[in-house]
């Protein structure tokens, strides 16, 4: 499968637009770095790629065609603070089975452990919060991932062993990701190939 | 000779554990550092690991139900809440986490002139505020701004500026470069250096150890609210090799540049 960005063109309101022509082909069991200053329009794009906006120009394409616009979105967004992704009042059981319930196999190899799943989101770190996040998102329908510096508050160990991760489950489950990083060392280590925005 | 000496410190929060028993958590147990005037300590360590505690105990500034043990002096003097309540914010400075801690009910220049009169040394030459400013590469028209129209780098610089004027010996940066990209982050990095140049003692506590690297002399490795490993900070630097802790090690290992390897360190 290919998710494509095709001449996307993004502005808001009347002023100079974020994003004028970009085009973007990100596919299956692959990873695509994306990379690029402050204010560049990286994180726009990403949620634009996952309907999160609707751009002003262009399309977004799956297989070529427009995605459905109701039921389960492939295309899952993980931003750089999970917290906010989160409902502060729901425990984290709650939320990793929002969409399905959770897949063994898949918390083991993001290192979600069994006792946090009592807990609410204020009770766990941003590392581990952030491997909710991805186990969340990662349920059976899910065929794209959207990356948005998703361990740059987090250590390097955490950051390495949550990427190693990605890289099996994209190649096991021929999910495409893009990867959203300043980074260059990173995305050099996970992508195969990086654009800069 | 150390500016601040920092013996087995402790941090221990207490919880009520049902109606009448009462149980004390220690967050951060025995650590023991120093920083020198000229020097810049990184403070590292993993999320949780009691990096801002030990900043905030330095500062006096723990919640209620939290205290510290062991022993703290600054520039040879006991370092006890009056010392720290008279230090604070004069020759000790602490530039917060969040940029959310500037005013935002008044103007970038109102606030730096607050900090030099609590400081005890208040702007009486004129153009003292846009100068202050222009060292850090902001524009004299920033002075008449408010915070929301800031830029999160533009604001961690605002802070910046108003640790210069309070004249501060001591520097304690957390986590400076929060959402920041690498240009400013390296802008931020370089106005720390440059109060090490110019005399101070800096203690930047930052997760990013790429970054805290390109300016620190020396590393503290925090864990689990321990010192896990004191390193000079160029051990990081080529293989590894001079590297002595096997946690530093691990983080060596696990950099995407070096071998991007799982943490599989003893723990």
């Amino acid at each position: 499968m290919k998710l494509e960005a095709s001449a996307i063109g993004f502005g808001f309101g009347r002023g100079v637009p974020i994003l004028d022509g970009i085009n973007l082909a990100i596919e299956s069991g692959r990873i695509l770095g994306l990379t690029g200053k402050s204010g560049r329009g990286k994180s726009t794009l990403g949620k634009i790629l996952a309907r999160h906006l609707l751009p002003t120009k262009g399309r977004v394409l799956i297989d070529g065609a427009a995605p459905a616009s109701s039921g389960f979105n492939p295309v899952q967004l993980i931003h750089q603070t999970a917290i906010f992704a989160v409902n502060p009042r729901w425990k984290i059981g709650r939320i990793v089975s929002e969409a399905n319930p959770p897949d063994e196999m898949l918390m083991l190899a993001l290192g979600v452990r069994r006792q946090w799943l009592d807990r609410y989101p204020h009770e766990l770190s941003g590392g581990e919060l952030q491997r909710v996040a991805l186990l969340r998102s990662l349920t059976p329908g899910t065929r794209f991932l959207i990356a948005d510096e998703i361990t740059s508050m987090l250590d390097p160990i955490a950051q390495s062993e949550i990427w190693l991760a990605l890289l099996e489950i994209s190649a096991r489950r021929d999910i495409g990701i893009l990867a959203i990083s300043h980074d260059l060392a990173l995305l050099d280590r996970v992508a195969v190939q990086t654009v800069t925005l | 000779m150390s500016l601040l000496e920092i013996e087995r410190l402790t941090v221990s929060f207490h919880r009520r554990a049902g109606l009448l028993r009462r149980v004390n958590v220690d967050c951060v147990r025995d650590i023991s550092l120093a920083v020198a005037r000229g020097e810049v300590l990184a403070l590292f360590g993993a999320s949780g690991a009691g990096k801002s505690l030990v900043a905030h105990a330095v500062m006096g500034l723990l919640p209620a139900n939290a205290t510290a043990g062991g022993a703290m002096r600054f520039d040879g003097r006991l370092l006890d809440p009056p010392a720290q309540a008279a230090l604070r914010g004069s020759r000790i400075a602490l530039i917060p986490q969040s940029i959310g801690h500037l005013d935002p009910l008044a103007t970038v220049g109102q606030q730096l002139r607050w900090a030099a009169r609590r400081a005890g040394h208040p702007m009486t030459v004129p153009g003292a505020v846009e100068g202050a400013l222009s060292r850090f590469d902001l524009a004299p028209a920033v002075a008449a701004t408010f915070p929301h129209a800031l830029s999160g780098g533009m604001a961690r610089r605002v802070m910046l500026a108003m640790t210069t004027v309070s004249g501060a010996d001591l520097v304690i940066a957390d986590e400076p470069s929060n959402g920041l990209d690498a240009e400013n982050t390296a802008r931020v990095f370089r106005c720390l250096k440059s109060f090490a140049e110019a005399g101070k003692a800096v203690i930047v506590i930052s997760h990013d150890l790429s970054a805290a690297l390109e300016i620190a002399d020396r590393v503290v490795l925090l864990r689990d609210g321990q010192v896990a490993a004191q390193e000079r900070a160029n051990a990081f630097a080529g293989d590894g090799e001079a590297l002595c802790a096997a946690y530093a090690r691990a983080i060596w290992n696990a950099l995407p540049q070096n071998g991007f390897s799982r943490g599989h360190h003893e723990a």
